[in-house]
């Protein structure tokens, strides 16, 4: 510090500084979060208010069993969608088609995606894919679980195509090139070479991905019909534990509002949880 | 030395911060409030209106009910504007004295989307029956009843309801449970019920939509949106018998002296014969105490002349541009007591 002077100084303070305020703010809304969840937890029992499917505000019954299956059951779906194109699409600029003008063209065109506001996808899922279902006569008035989960997954692609291209980049240039010399194809390549070098960080963009898809707020409020039932099929209309939150925030009574926030709380944790996972599966990979 | 020189730094930019802050604090009076959808455009073009004549600034934004209500009750704005008045269970949480004056009537219409059908009239059965999935087509018997005339499509009802807490959902419930018994004890009268079968949606903006793109769906909304979005709505039955279209006149129908004077009554299924039987005040509360959390009087003075514009003639005036109705003249002095009991006392 001495040889520092004040200029050093302060930079050390100030960087020191924002990097303690990072973590008091974190520690802060997990404090938040917790006490005002308590409560709820307090009333209904920890594994009652997982449990439970109710939201009935004249009884005062709250569970969020409903918003967590609606929750995983959207993401899930979504996931498993774009699973398939986003592999291909990052296979195919990062493995076939390396170097050449249509894979970097593909590259800016799904960066740009990534960037595209959800409320966008949100507006085309609402006008186009849902009158495009109701002709079809898929689920009862177009909006669902499977509208919400088709424009999740279209939203998604571009972000786990960025990661997944993140991954495949790694892979060493020599360990391919000599596999090919020893006459191998590019399928034998990429199932043999590229996907076990980087099992783990496609493992890690999956899981990213479905973080985001879990948390997405606005595509699912418009189309996944709020309803506060248990939905028994992917066309049903039902709740996630975001929509729930943005569709019953500022609630009054206290219990209902704890509730509310017990179910934020939720959705932090799972968060967290799958964030861990994904170090943890980063960590073991040799570089 | 230099722990020094950072001191003195660091003062005078909390004194300079401060400073900004009491300057733009004196320059002009700032109001704060809350409100929900149901008379969201008559307050954003009232307000700017206000703000422009008299200088006073008032921020204004409208999340869901219980939103608002909850801020005022937290002092964090000046008022709360609902279309509901406060429930007992709310008022227990206030600890100092509210006033619910009422500035503007208007209706809960319900706007439905059914191809080729201009005219439809339904009864609060029915309607109970339609939000409880009892009846779930439109050529129902019970429907094709009170509709003589009219050839109803086998198309299934999507009843469409407001996901947020909702004071039109609260008017709308209490309207049901006025000839349907069981509804208070089987759905309840609050803010959100627990529907079974439908769409929701978070605002009346968003319930409009959903009724606009969606064959066979009807939807509550304040009549202004329906309006606004082309929405054919229900004529519904009254105490009479007869079936009312709701429209300014036979809004206005509803406020006629039944011999209460009590100004806190709700305006559902009023005995007149010409009245349309879903109707409410929007209401703007406020403290009745204006000296509260530190509020100069000169704040006091800008809420009184607020509120005093808003039940004014230019107000109201405005008010049926917007397809709302105003008030009648009685519950203008009524009002204007109301306003006159407003004190500043520390």
């Amino acid at each position: 510090m001495a040889i520092l002077g004040m200029k050093g100084k302060v930079f050390h303070i100030a960087i020191t500084g924002s990097a303690v305020l990072i973590l008091l703010l974190a520690a802060g809304i997990l404090y938040i979060l917790v006490s005002e969840a308590l409560p709820a937890f307090r009333h209904f029992g920890f594994f009652r208010f997982i449990a439970t499917d109710a939201w009935n505000p004249s009884e005062e019954q709250y569970g969020a069993f409903a918003f967590i299956v609606g929750t995983f059951s959207t993401a899930l779906l979504a996931l498993a969608i774009s699973f398939p194109l986003s592999l291909s699409v990052s296979l195919f600029s990062c493995e076939l088609c390396k170097e050449r003008m249509v894979a970097s063209f593909l590259r800016s065109i799904m960066n740009f995606l990534a960037r595209v506001p959800s409320i966008i996808y949100g507006v085309w899922g609402f006008y186009f894919l849902r009158s495009l279902f109701i002709q079809k006569g898929i689920g009862n008035y177009g909006l669902g679980i499977l509208t919400a989960s088709c424009v999740l997954a279209i939203m998604i692609l571009p972000y786990t195509v960025s990661l997944l291209n993140a991954a495949f980049d790694k892979t060493p240039f020599r360990l391919k090139e000599m596999a090919y010399s020893l006459g191998a194809n590019p399928l034998d390549v990429i199932s043999k070479v590229s996907l076990p070098l980087v099992k783990n960080e496609i493992i890690v963009a999956y899981l990213l991905s479905l973080v985001r898809v879990m948390g997405e707020t606005i595509i699912v409020t418009i189309l996944i019909g709020n309803t506060y039932q248990m939905p028994t099929g992917i066309t049903q209309s039902g709740n996630t534990m975001s929509s729930i939150l943005i569709n019953q925030i500022g609630a009054f009574a206290l219990l209902k509002a704890s509730s509310l926030i017990a179910i934020a709380l939720l959705l932090f944790g799972l968060t967290a949880i799958l964030n861990v996972v994904s170090k943890y599966l980063l960590r073991r990979i040799p570089v | 030395m230099q722990k020094r020189n950072i001191f003195v730094l660091a003062m005078f930019f909390m004194l300079f911060f401060t400073r900004c802050g009491r300057f733009s604090g004196t320059s002009a009076v700032n109001l704060s409030g809350m409100g929900n959808s149901f008379a969201q455009p008559f307050y954003h073009l009232i307000f700017s209106n206000y703000s422009r004549d008299t200088g006073i600034e008032i921020t204004y934004s409208d999340p869901c009910n219980s939103n608002g209500i909850r801020s005022f009750r937290d002092k964090t704005v000046d008022f709360v504007i609902s279309n509901a008045l406060l429930t007992p269970k709310e008022l227990a949480e206030f600890h100092s004295e509210v006033l619910q004056i009422p500035v503007v009537l208007g209706a809960i219409s319900l706007a439905y989307n059914i191809p080729n059908v201009k005219q439809l009239n339904l009864t609060s059965v029915i309607l109970a029956a339609i939000y409880t999935s009892q009846i779930t087509y439109w050529d129902d018997e019970a429907i094709v009843a009170v509709n003589s005339g009219v050839s109803l499509p086998h198309l299934a009802i999507t009843p469409v309801y407001r996901s947020d807490e909702a004071g039109s959902t609260q008017t709308f419930s209490l309207f049901l449970s006025q000839d349907n018994a069981w509804w208070e004890k089987q759905m309840g009268i609050s803010k959100q019920l627990n529907f079974s079968k439908g769409l929701a949606a978070q605002s009346s903006l968003a319930v409009a939509s959903l009724v606009e793109n969606t064959q066979g769906a009807i939807g509550y909304i304040s009549l202004e949106y329906a309006t606004s979005f082309k929405l054919p709505v229900a004529a519904v039955q009254n105490s009479s018998g007869a079936f009312i279209q709701p429209n300014p006149d036979t809004i206005l129908n509803a406020t006629i002296d039944d011999g209460s004077t009590n100004l806190l009554t709700t305006l559902i299924r009023s005995e007149q014969t010409n009245a349309y039987p879903i109707c409410c005040y929007s209401w703007i509360i406020v403290y009745r105490n204006q000296a509260y959390g530190g509020r100069d009087e000169a704040k006091y003075e800008s809420m009184k002349s607020l509120l005093n514009y808003l039940i004014g003639e230019e107000a109201q005036k405005t008010a049926k541009l917007l397809i709302y109705t105003p008030l009648p003249q009685k519950v203008v002095e009524q009002a204007k007591q109301l306003i006159h009991t407003m004190e500043w006392q520390s």
